[in-house]
């Protein structure tokens, strides 16, 4: 019997969910770029994927509002093991600008487990690109 | 303010100074395009009707502010006639009730719900005044953006 092949792909080119949380579209910008021809993350591998049961990769993007916070845990428990966080962008990470206001949870760390912060407001596409990377290694290493 | 500029404002304001003369306390022509109308509670509906019926107004909007002492209700609408009616009213901080305007413009459904989400403000007849804006589990008596509303550290505002 032959080895299955999707075991290895996907070692090493896991599929992305992109999730908005209450973010301002700045970011939500940028990895629309980071996907587009010009940087082209999808020459590693990792393609942006609609269904959370397909993606091992989380992008998030905003300060989590009240109100998404059960959508995104129920988006958390859909994804397959072994999965990654990615928090994008200050807001994400910290609150931001939104921080104290009575509507956010002042970051995703409050909500979900993080493993790569990306910084920037809006972080450019070659560092989301470069957070990627680093999942997939976090990816690796949970593999085992 | 160059009376020139104004033409189409001023027969707005001339029209509805004729049929509602005594609904309305004071009329406010600030700039080209802006009429402000400043009335009582109990005369609102009227007066919206009246602007619905006889000068082809649609809803755009229901705003509030809070100033401490009382609430300021604005019914932003759009007039057939390329200028913007609003309709303000005040209403008491310790009793901020008025009646629905959605028998009459049924889009003030979705507005008149943000505005008892946020501010607390009750709508008397309203058919389902239920959440809008704020999360499901929320708590019962919070009014995020009244000026004396201060978050409770100890308090569970869910999410």
């Amino acid at each position: 019997m032959t080895k299955n092949p999707s075991k290895n792909i996907r070692k090493t080119s896991p599929f992305i969910l992109h999730f908005n949380s209450g973010g301002c579209n700045g970011c939500d910008i940028e990895i629309a770029a980071s996907l587009s021809p010009k940087f082209n993350i999808e020459k590693y591998g990792n393609l942006l994927e609609a269904s959370p049961q397909n993606a091992n990769i989380l992008l998030t993007v905003g300060p989590v509002t009240l109100k998404q916070v059960k959508r995104l845990k129920e988006t958390y428990n859909q994804m397959p093991e072994p999965k990654c966080v990615i928090s994008v962008g200050s807001c994400t990470s910290t609150g931001g600008v939104f921080k104290g206001l009575y509507n956010v949870k002042d970051g995703l760390d409050n909500v979900i487990p993080v493993d790569v912060y990306i910084a920037g407001c809006p972080p450019r596409p070659d560092e989301i690109i470069d957070g990627v990377k680093k999942a997939v290694e976090i990816l690796k290493s949970k593999r085992k | 303010m160059n009376n020139s500029t104004l033409k189409n404002e001023r027969k707005i304001v001339d029209k509805i100074k004729k049929d509602l003369d005594d609904l309305i306390n004071q009329i406010e022509l600030k700039r080209s395009k802006r009429i402000f109308l400043i009335t009582k509670r109990e005369n609102l509906k009227k007066i919206l009707d009246y602007l619905k019926n006889k000068m082809n107004c649609r809803m755009n909007a229901i705003t509030c502010s809070d100033n401490l002492n009382e609430f300021e209700l604005i019914y932003h609408l759009w007039s057939g006639m390329k200028s913007m009616i609003s309709t303000k009213i005040k209403l008491p901080r310790d009793k901020p009730e008025i009646e629905s305007v959605t028998d009459i413009f049924p889009v003030a459904n979705l507005f008149e719900r943000e505005v008892h989400d946020l501010f607390g403000v009750e709508f008397l007849g309203h058919p389902d005044l239920k959440r809008i804006m704020l999360n499901e589990d929320w708590p019962e008596g919070e009014y995020p953006l009244r000026k004396d509303w201060i978050k409770n550290e100890k308090k569970n505002y869910g999410g």
